[in-house]
């Protein structure tokens, strides 16, 4: 039998950790530790996320340094990071100098820059779903293609206002498609998640997957 | 037209031209979406950050350094430890982070795990064995038949996703004949899901187009443009 003890230090915290928070949802005694644990790990985690837009700032550096065709947008990204970062900056030291949250300057850029673009985002994601679904019914046309677009039509027409103010059924139709059938299949994809979840992390629990670079 | 101080009015010229710049996407890609989408990437980033920052390190790992307790002071010096570790994974001594990433993943995987017992596992099987609870004067057939048809529809739904096979000594394996036909009747369940959800993707998709199409035409007539006679 070959057993490979690859970091068993990083192997035995994660294991040990997550033991103990495990424990706490079913063990009353454990519960305050697992709030604590819970809460070192929102900690960790915002850190974690902090260190992820620390490497992706270094990674776009190297490509400005690359010269390449995309080392302009890569230029553009970091101007745009360290602009927000310093006027964010800027809003917290008024807030904490004067002790009134005040981040007027931020929701500016929130309000007038991030947001128009995700909403026009989503707005493209309509015509390239209109777009992809016809792609498909011409090219896989089998039973369960025609069963999918019967269902986004009648859910389609049944919400749409004008068609069920002028035919109530359509609206009925709608709400057992989504009430019964749906349900079911989602129910069954939920629970189905679900398992998959715990064999995940009882396979991370038990240390055969290793995703901490063990 | 309502009065607008000039930040409003650089905000929404801003957010008409990045509009505009995201559309082009409908074209084909191209460097005008690439400029949009790496800002917005450098945005998004930048703010996330500060939000971080300011709601969740601020208050709950430097602040307790200064103001808190004894106990919230040793704790927040213990995590500083394993914080400063994480650092570690952007350098070349990257594995000296690892125990740091294996806290968070600990923590994320026990989470996980009691999250989809307590969370989804019971509640959605207790949802399915309510499905029968009808027996009122008020129900009638189609209520009960509603019922079987949804237990039916979780249990296929399930079944579709079994890939075992039965063996049967000189044949190839392969699933049983049950299986495989409730796999289909699953199948439908799953056809049927599928298209609600697209459904409701695609009205959320289309509410955000003729929001975006309402703001540019607000937009024009704000600055007294006229695209029609």
């Amino acid at each position: 039998m070959n057993i490979k003890f690859k970091t068993p230090f990083a192997t035995a915290v994660a294991i040990g950790v997550g033991v103990i928070v495990l424990a706490g949802y079913f063990i009353p005694g454990l519960i305050s530790l697992r709030f604590l644990f819970l809460r070192a790990g929102l900690v960790l985690a915002a850190v974690a996320l902090i260190v992820g837009i620390l490497n992706l700032f270094a990674v776009h550096i190297r490509k400005m340094a690359q010269n390449d065709d995309n080392s302009g947008y890569s230029l553009i990204l970091v101007f745009a990071l360290i602009a927000t970062l310093l006027i964010g900056f800027f809003d917290m030291f008024q807030s904490y100098m004067f002790g009134q949250p005040n981040f007027q300057t931020i929701s500016w850029l929130f309000t007038y820059i991030q947001l128009p673009i995700e909403t026009s985002l989503m707005a493209v994601m309509a015509i390239s779903l209109t777009y992809a679904a016809t792609r498909f019914l011409r090219r896989n046309l089998h039973t369960y293609a025609v069963i999918f677009f019967f269902i986004v039509l009648m859910v389609l027409i049944g919400t749409l206002s004008i068609f069920s103010q002028e035919v109530p059924f359509l609206t009925q139709i709608r709400q057992w498609i989504v009430q019964v059938p749906a349900l079911g299949g989602a129910r069954g994809l939920l629970l189905g998640i679900a398992l998959g979840t715990i064999a995940t992390g009882l396979r991370i629990l038990i240390g055969t997957d290793r995703p901490y670079g063990g | 037209m309502s009065p607008m101080n000039l930040s409003d009015f650089i905000g929404l010229s801003l957010g008409f031209l990045f509009t505009l710049l995201v559309f082009s996407y409908i074209l084909g890609d191209n460097p005008l979406f690439r400029l949009a989408s790496h800002i917005f990437i450098g945005v998004t980033a930048g703010y996330v950050a500060i939000i971080t920052i300011n709601n969740v390190l601020v208050p709950r790992l430097f602040l307790p350094l200064f103001t808190g307790t004894r106990g919230e002071r040793l704790l927040s010096l213990m995590l500083f430890i394993p914080s400063l570790f994480l650092f570690m994974k952007i350098t070349p001594l990257r594995k000296a982070g690892n125990w740091s990433v294996a806290i968070l993943v600990g923590i994320g995987a026990a989470s996980a795990i009691g999250g989809a017992i307590t969370g989804t596992l019971f509640p959605q099987l207790l949802g399915t064995i309510n499905s029968f609870e009808t027996p009122t004067k008020s129900s009638t057939i189609f209520s009960i038949l509603n019922g079987l048809m949804t237990v039916l529809g979780t249990m296929t739904t399930l079944i579709y996703f079994h890939f075992g096979t039965g063996h049967m000594p000189g044949q190839t394996d392969r699933q049983r004949p049950l299986i495989q036909f409730l796999g289909k009747i699953g199948h439908f369940f799953i056809a049927v899901t599928l298209g609600v959800l697209f459904a409701g993707v695609y009205i959320s998709a289309l509410s955000a187009l003729v929001e975006r199409l309402s703001f540019i035409w607000d937009y024009l007539n704000q600055m007294q443009i006229q695209i029609l006679p």
